[in-house]
């Protein structure tokens, strides 16, 4: 008799059975949630981008080459500000540096100018912004750049990013001119010209839209 | 007594369950709900996206333009019924470019118009110099007018409604010239050959089952799509409307059969031929289009000169639906603006389910004789359309310039019993047979 234990009150049982699945579940569920918190953020930004995307509407009017200068007429038809990003020329890329990149300010690599209308006065230049890099890789990825370092040894001119501000015509009255300057292009060739449009997003640039032109020379 | 412990046992931990249950829920709800929203605008924001990319579509097919190096004029025939805003215009004559922006935006109304690059652009080059010449909208389509060639300049004097596509002289240096592709046409047409070159004129009929590729399964109207040997002169056009012209002269002979698709009480053909051809002349208008803003089943109303004849039609607001419609509908076609004392009146009905087609003619108390033509709605491609052919030369003994007036209204029945009625306002319309311009391409390559 002495050696029956007395049964615990099924009520407490009940209690440690709740509490034990709610533990468990609530670590679980924090890691999911952790782990979705991350997919959300980073699903957050995507929606934010492809928004952005699909309200954009730049115009790349022309693209002609004379004096060394490449010029590009843009406008900015949509109803939202366009963050010109870096540009590409592929087509002057060589083996041994990156000759067909320029970025606002020559933040990475070459220099590319953007003038409100058709001025080349420097207090008719668009509005440069700069803030951090979001998404290294994307920009590695999309410039086709081999390694981080080939931007620069310096990590925080790496982590950084400029971009031209192009108003909407509408607010702004104006299209855009892009000077990119001293290129040697050959003549009768057929040269692709890609703009990636940026936008900020919890303040760092992602990289929003890519634009595509031909220069013929 | 151990059964009344296993009963509390069994609900202590029913209730232990049920809470676990529900704490677990209130954690993943939001995730849920977040991801929820995520799915949700993404496919609002691939709608919106598709929807401005369907808008320019619209915007750079019901624009169809050219340039008059000689005067300095681009004709521009604005086929959506709706005024459209010119923004910014550039041009190069190859060393020297202009860029003009237009702070009000000049604007296109529906119909020809003509703009002089020197006065209405201030555009400062040497038009006869001029190269490229670009216009961008308010939508952000750019308008890259081809040169007019000499066909055009004829035809747009004569038929004031007309701006054509084009193969000149100085998109083809050296004259005309051989192109390799596809020439497609299908619809009331007339083909005359003389054994070596072909006229074809009429109006085209989208072909329910077309022979030829075009964009999915768009009913395709008419198809030209060449370019030279080197490939440095393309062309390519592109047509699913109902009741444009076509006039085009070429050589070799192509294949041509009857093919009564989308036609009805009169013989329709289809054209087609690949390979290399020789373009003489060739010349297309397209059809106008004729806003009605108002909520109902008349989305569009259409109408084109013909040879000796007009085409009046409807376009129908239908393309959510994915069924067979059903639908009738008037047409008053007249030189007064009033129904009570309209010259014609062309009443019309549709069966989409089993191609049921009936139109009559009235003037006055006189049944007359006519042909229609229609589209059924592909789904998320193309709407209804219905014309309807009106020989208003002998009909009205009247003469090239006479002002018509053109009404129309349509009844659309769903599947219940419920009909809406919807009645575009009176439109408008000089006639300008294209009889003279054809007869002239026609003695000029086949002789009287």
């Amino acid at each position: 008799m002495n050696n029956l234990r007395k049964p615990i009150s099924p009520v407490l049982s009940a209690v440690i059975l709740a509490a034990t699945i709610i533990a468990i579940g609530v670590i679980v569920l924090m890691w999911i949630s952790g782990h979705s918190s991350m997919v959300i953020r980073q699903s957050q930004i995507d929606l934010v981008r492809s928004e952005h995307a699909a309200k954009e509407n730049l115009v790349i009017v022309h693209a002609s080459y004379s004096g060394g200068n490449i010029t590009i007429y843009v406008i900015n038809t949509g109803y939202t500000k366009v963050f010109l990003g870096p540009i590409r020329v592929p087509e002057l890329r060589t083996n041994t540096d990156y000759a067909d990149i320029f970025t606002p300010e020559a933040i990475w690599f070459r220099e590319y100018v953007v003038y409100k209308n058709n001025s080349n006065a420097d207090k008719d230049k668009a509005l440069v912004i700069s803030m951090p890099l979001g998404a290294l890789p994307e920009y590695l990825e999309n410039l086709e750049i081999r390694s981080p370092e080939d931007i620069s040894p310096n990590e925080d001119i790496r982590n950084q990013m400029k971009a031209y501000r192009v108003d909407p015509y509408t607010e702004s009255n104006c299209f855009y001119k892009i000077v990119i300057p001293n290129v040697l292009l050959e003549a009768g060739k057929t040269y692709s010209i890609e703009i990636w449009t940026l936008i900020p997003i919890y303040s760092k640039l992602y990289m929003c839209k890519l634009y595509t032109t031909q220069l013929v020379t | 007594m151990k059964h009344r412990i296993k009963i509390k046992k069994g609900i202590a931990g029913l209730v232990a369950g049920l809470i676990a249950a529900i704490a677990l829920l209130v954690i993943a709800l939001p995730v849920m709900m977040q991801y929820q929203q995520h799915i949700t605008e993404s496919y609002q924001i691939e709608e919106y996206a598709t929807m401005l990319k369907e808008l320019k579509e619209i915007e750079e097919k019901g624009l169809a333009s050219c340039y008059d190096s000689s005067t300095g004029t681009i004709s521009i025939n604005n086929t959506l019924g709706e005024n459209v805003i010119i923004v910014l215009a550039y041009a190069s004559d190859g060393e020297n470019e202009e860029i003009k922006y237009f702070q009000s935006g000049k604007i296109i109304a529906p119909g020809i118009n003509r703009i002089s690059i020197t006065n209405d652009l201030g555009i400062s080059l040497d038009p006869s110099r001029i190269k490229i010449l670009k216009l961008v909208t308010s939508r952000g389509t750019i308008i890259q007018p081809p040169y007019c060639s000499k066909v055009v300049i004829v035809i747009s004097e004569i038929a004031l409604n007309v701006v054509l596509g084009l193969l000149g002289k100085e998109q083809a240096p050296g004259g005309l010239q051989s192109f390799q592709g596809e020439i497609y046409a299908h619809g009331f047409i007339y083909p005359r050959d003389n054994g070596t070159h072909i006229l074809i004129h009429g109006t085209t009929v989208p072909d329910p089952t077309p022979t030829v590729e075009g964009h999915g399964d768009y009913p395709i109207a008419f198809k030209l799509d060449i370019k030279t040997e080197q490939g440095n002169i393309k062309y390519t056009l592109i047509r699913y409307e109902l009741g444009d012209y076509v006039i085009i002269v070429y050589s070799p002979l192509p294949t041509i059969e009857p093919d009564n698709g989308g036609c009805y009480n009169g013989v329709c053909y289809e054209v087609k031929s690949t390979g290399d051809h020789t373009i003489y002349s060739f010349g297309y208008s397209y059809v106008s289009k004729y806003s009605d803003n108002d909520e109902g089943p008349l989305k569009y109303t259409l109408i084109n000169n013909g040879y000796n004849y007009i085409i009046v039609g409807v376009e129908l607001d239908n393309l959510e639906e994915n069924k067979n419609f059903h639908y009738n509908g008037t047409i008053y076609v007249s030189r007064t603006a009033d129904v009570s004392e309209s010259d014609i009146v062309i009443k019309f009905s549709m069966d989409e389910s089993n191609d049921e087609v009936n139109a009559s003619m009235y003037m006055g108390d006189n049944v007359i004789d006519t042909k229609a033509f229609y589209r059924k709605q592909v789904k998320d491609k193309v709407s209804s359309q219905f014309g309807v052919y009106v020989p208003v030369e002998n009909l009205l003994n009247i003469i090239p310039g006479t002002v018509l007036w053109v009404k129309a209204e349509v009844t659309y029945c769903s599947s219940g019993s419920e009909c809406i009625t919807d009645e575009g306002d009176w439109i408008s319309f000089t006639y300008n047979p294209l009889k003279l311009i054809v007869d002239l391409i026609y003695r000029k390559y086949f002789g009287s």
